[in-house]
């Protein structure tokens, strides 16, 4: 039976995935200068991005420190740099944000489709995808990683699909660690996924008394086929292997995890957190209702990625978008076994015909063209009517323009979070001393750094070595706070974000 | 030669055809030996740094023979009312420290835990040998929260409050009225008294899922049964009124949480960090739990849910319910971890054999030794299991050893310098030393402690400014009249203090302390 005849209409009316796409994109955009000012990177990232399309060559060697200058650099994140260049020359830091909007949209219309693919209930569905994108929020940032966000879901429906005994994957998904190993570091997420699917595979073919969904012939075979193709794939990059090193390597040194905030476990009193740990709750729940019990591989998924999440806080998008689909299992599994044909049940398969009747796209499309004409245009989207630029109540906006005025002679020591806003503004011209990419910069010179922001003992001879003239803090620094009454320092400029201090002469 | 059937199922290591007494005594054997390992572990040099300003009130509680109720420590409060929520706790940890000093309060320390472990024991499910790995990782779990101070008495009575409505709801025996007269004298004893009646709310919530959920079951409570229990929970909750604070013993509690600092300063207080190793077997609960559930094949009760969800919840939050996250979740775990080894292990055993992987050595095979001798040796490994628990509580109360740790964390040599020089004015001081300082200076009062119930958000947020020398600093100083200082060397302040009028007046590793 044809609902509606027309297919025009069939095109113009929305369907309920349509309605989350545009949801998210007027929340992001909304949300557009908290995406902006929450993480200090997105400057290096746009600098990067520039030098690599204005030069032509993606830079192997460090060209941004003074501290650093020369040392090899693994640039594990040089295609989303070049995306947000890219983004950025369209039309400034609305481009950024309206590709972020892009990336998540596509993201979290994918979870979707997939949880809709595994339940074939579409409220149940926008429910766990709706409960993923809170848990997430927390860091959804303008930054390289919002694309493993992405390609963690695209590798999900891989898999997937693997497991119904299709061979395709084995062609597209090695493509698709090609691009993820060029885009950001998390590409091991797609590995650590794809083990879990092996195990829990492993498991239910011999040690589950029974399997709710038997593995079709031939799995194995393209499981392993793609692991080792993708692995292969992804040493196609511009440092080869070491970029594994680099990725796994910084997660061996105990000190810099322990200072960079997004490896730190997650911090329950922060209200962002509470999605997640109603998720992980949740979880527990919907695990135990009885059966029919989750294939295994769901339950390997939701326990390790708890771990990993509850590790460190940046894994807990990644957390969310593995553990919707499962949970979302174990609740349709759970709602199917209740009864017979309950009325929700009626009214799940009511809106699944008409959601796969209509054509949609049309409005997400619209919305998106008109969002991106009126970024365009000039005008201010988010909530706060702000505007989306880097906000002087976090950056040195005000101090850096003192600056091109009144340049200060010597080395920089900057504030940490600051270092990307400075490349943004200031390089080639100025080099810092040290910025978000603790990876790279190592345990050595970060302690040197703490050193001298706290002004510890010896915080002095730091900056003597370096040849430093100025510093560029945050009023309350404990070193701000030293040097305003040290003999040799003197401050030259003040305001409520950003003091500068200048050795006297 | 066909190798002896056998089955590694097997639920207990006695010889087969071993009479049902001689099992149970095999299986109190093996709790024996794990629960003298419990107090092994348990067993540590007392030096909690809110231990001191426990033992200082309790002291002044014994000697005036009043309990204190207002503050007598510090100048920053002084004579404000206190709500003392732990004064039974201070006098009992004080009577014990002059009793038997520190090896006394270390035992107390290790016997309570202990006892709240032996608890727990009744408590799960599965083979004697399987749950005496879960005590001892229950234990490593907890650990980290059992001080030297009343909080102990709250894990055992957490303990206590769920071993009772354990066996209310999984045994059918309703011991329900001893809850009054244990929350009366938790109220007296801790102010975690409100964890118990938390524990009861989330059982009588896990039931109410359960007749949601359509469950059945022997253990499912009637609605006559949860309301029997929310009434016994009703009463406790008043009972806890009767003791020296009356109305305020409801309200600290949410004071207490109340306060922003407690998150930032302290750390029991603060999220789990997964980094450090001492915490992980709090996560490796976490995922383990998670793990059987999702493979057991056995339906999780209600009850169970939500004292794991709720549990988990609040350890996650913070450190300090690591232990009643603990006495929670291990005993649901037990209930999934054995019946999911029962499945795997009659998956894998097949296999292996099918294979000739699998050595068929039998836990059951009989055995040549005689039962006369075989209960000496068994009792020989718990005598020299119990004379190692007492040599390690001895050893670790060993004044030398006290003083040595002492000498680590807290000022001790600073302590020495100031009263033999007893240099003037009014001292400030580190927020970890104020018990210390209590219990050693005594002619000194102290700027903050560990009350911070006491202090809230105004003093503990002056004390944050001043250590981190954030600007104003200065005025803090100068409003409480100030001319002493005593912190630790690797703080902020101390950059600024040579430079502003003030002198180094004693120096060491642990503290430095100025005069102005």
């Amino acid at each position: 039976m044809k609902l509606i005849p027309n297919l025009a209409l069939r095109f113009i009316l929305p369907r309920l995935g349509d309605i989350l796409m545009i949801g998210i994109l007027i929340g992001v955009v909304g949300m557009g200068p908290r995406l902006l000012n929450v993480d200090g990177d997105l400057g290096r990232h746009l600098t990067l991005g520039h030098f690599i399309i204005d030069r032509g060559q993606i830079p192997t060697q460090d060209l941004f420190s003074h501290t650093m200058q020369g040392q090899p650099l693994t640039p594990h994140e040089w295609l989303a740099e070049v995306a947000y260049a890219l983004a950025y020359r369209w039309s400034g830091l609305d481009g950024v944000v309206l590709l972020c909007a892009l990336v998540l949209v596509i993201t979290f219309y994918l979870l979707y489709r997939l949880i809709l693919r595994l339940t074939g209930q579409v409220l149940l569905s926008l429910g766990f995808c709706i409960a993923a994108m809170a848990a997430s929020t927390l860091h959804w940032l303008a930054r390289p990683h919002l694309f493993t966000l992405l390609l963690v879901v695209v590798w999900l429906w891989g898999m997937e699909i693997t497991r119904t005994g299709k061979r395709h994957p084995l062609v597209w998904m090695p493509v698709v660690m090609l691009i993820w190993a060029n885009l950001h570091g998390a590409f091991i997420a797609g590995f650590v996924i794809w083990f879990a699917y092996g195990i829990g595979a492993i498991w239910s073919t011999w040690l589950s008394r029974s399997s709710p969904d038997p593995l079709p012939a031939g799995f194995f075979t393209t499981w392993l086929g793609t692991g080792i193709l993708s692995f292969l794939f992804s040493l196609i990059n511009p440092v080869g292997i070491h970029l594994w090193g680099t990725s796994l390597g910084y997660l061996q040194n105990s000190y810099l995890v322990g200072h960079t905030a997004e490896y730190l476990s997650p911090d329950f009193h922060q209200v962002s957190t509470w999605p997640f740990l109603g998720m992980v709750m949740l979880s527990l729940l919907l695990l135990g209702l009885g059966r029919p019990k989750l294939q295994a591989h769901w339950v390997f998924l939701v326990a390790g990625w708890t771990g990993l999440a509850l590790m460190s806080v940046r894994n807990v998008p990644l957390y969310a978008l593995v553990s919707a689909p499962a949970l979302a299992s174990g609740a349709s599994g759970w709602i199917s076994d209740r009864a017979t044909d309950p009325p929700y049940l009626r009214l799940e398969r009511r809106l699944l015909r008409m959601e796969r009747y209509l054509l949609g796209y049309f409005w997400p499309v619209i919305m998106m063209l008109l969002i991106g004409f009126l970024l365009y245009r000039g005008a201010n989207l988010d909530m706060m009517q702000k505007g989306n630029r880097f906000d002087p109540n976090v950056f040195p906006v005000e101090a850096v323009d003192w600056l091109a005025d009144h340049p200060q002679d010597g080395e920089m020591f900057n504030y940490f979070p600051w270092g990307g806003y400075l490349l943004y503004r200031s390089w080639p011209e100025k080099k810092v001393f040290i910025d978000g990419q603790t990876d790279f910069y190592g345990e050595q010179l970060t302690r040197q750094y703490e050193q001298g922001l706290t002004a510890s003992e010896g915080w002095e001879l730091v900056l003597n070595s370096y040849k430093v003239g100025w510093v560029l803090m945050p009023p309350g620094a404990p070193l701000s706070q030293t040097l305003t009454s040290h003999p040799e320092w003197q401050r030259v400029y003040h305001d409520a974000t950003a003091d500068i201090y200048s050795r006297n002469r | 030669m066909m190798p002896p059937q056998i089955s590694i199922l097997e639920t207990d290591n006695s010889a087969p055809g071993a009479t049902a007494a001689e099992k149970r005594d095999m299986e109190r054997w093996v709790f024996a030996v794990t629960l003298i390992l419990v107090f092994i572990m348990a067993a540590r040099t007392p030096l909690d740094s809110d231990l001191w300003w426990h033992l200082r009130s309790g002291e002044v509680t014994w000697t005036s023979r009043q309990i204190l109720l207002t503050d007598v420590f510090s100048y920053t409060r002084a004579g404000a009312a206190w709500v003392n929520h732990s004064w039974l706790g201070q006098v009992v940890l004080y009577g014990l420290y002059r009793v038997g000093s520190y090896l006394a309060i270390s035992a107390c320390v290790a016997g309570v835990a202990t006892l709240a472990l032996g608890l727990l024991a009744r408590t799960m499910e599965g083979p004697a040998i399987l749950r005496s790995f879960l005590l001892v990782l229950a234990t490593s779990v907890a650990a980290l929260a059992w001080p030297a101070r009343p909080q102990i008495f709250s894990f055992l009575l957490i303990a206590l409050v769920g071993s009772i409505l354990y066996r209310y709801k999984w045994e059918q025996v309703d011991r329900l009225s001893w809850l009054i007269p244990i929350f009366i004298l938790w109220s007296n004893l801790h102010g975690g008294y409100v964890l118990g009646l938390l524990w009861i709310g989330m059982v009588i919530a896990g039931e109410l899922l359960n007749h949601l959920l359509g469950y059945t079951g022997e253990e499912i409570l009637s609605f006559q049964k949860i309301f029997r229990l929310a009434f016994f929970g009703l009463i406790a909750g008043f009972a806890v009124l009767l003791n020296p604070n009356g109305i305020q013993t409801w309200l600290i509690p949410f004071q207490t949480v109340g306060v922003n600092a407690l998150q930032n300063l302290i750390s029991e207080w603060a999220s789990p960090d997964f980094h450090q190793f001492v915490q992980l077997p709090f996560l490796a609960v976490i995922i383990l739990t998670i793990f059987c559930i999702g493979t057991s094949g056995r339906r999780l009760d209600g009850s169970d849910f939500t004292l794991l969800a709720g549990f988990m919840a609040l350890g996650l939050v913070a450190r300090r319910n690591f232990g009643p996250f603990a006495l929670a979740a291990i005993p649901v775990l037990s209930r999934h971890l054995w019946p999911a080894i029962q499945l795997w292990v009659s998956r894998v055993q097949p296999i292996l054999q099918e294979y000739g992987l699998l050595r068929k050595i039998s836990w059951s095979r009989p055995t040549s030794i005689r039962p006369a001798v075989k209960r000496w040796v068994n009792l020989g490994v718990l005598l020299f299991l119990g004379i190692s628990a007492a040599i390690k509580v001895v050893g670790v109360s060993l004044p030398g050893v006290v003083e040595r740790y002492e000498n680590e964390i807290f000022p001790a040599k600073a302590v020495t310098w100031v009263q033999e020089h007893h240099p003037q004015g009014t001292l400030f001081n580190s927020y970890d030393w104020g018990g210390y300082l209590i219990w050693r200076l005594r002619d000194y009062p102290v700027f903050v402690d560990g009350r911070t119930d006491l202090y809230n958000d105004e003093i503990i947020s002056q004390w944050i400014q001043v250590m981190n020398a954030r600007p104003g600093w200065e005025h803090v100083l100068d409003r409480w009249g100030v001319h002493l200082v005593m912190v630790p060397p690797d703080w902020p302040i101390n950059s600024i203090l040579p430079r502003s009028g003030w002198s180094v007046l004693y120096q060491d590793q642990q503290a430095v302390v100025y005069g102005r």
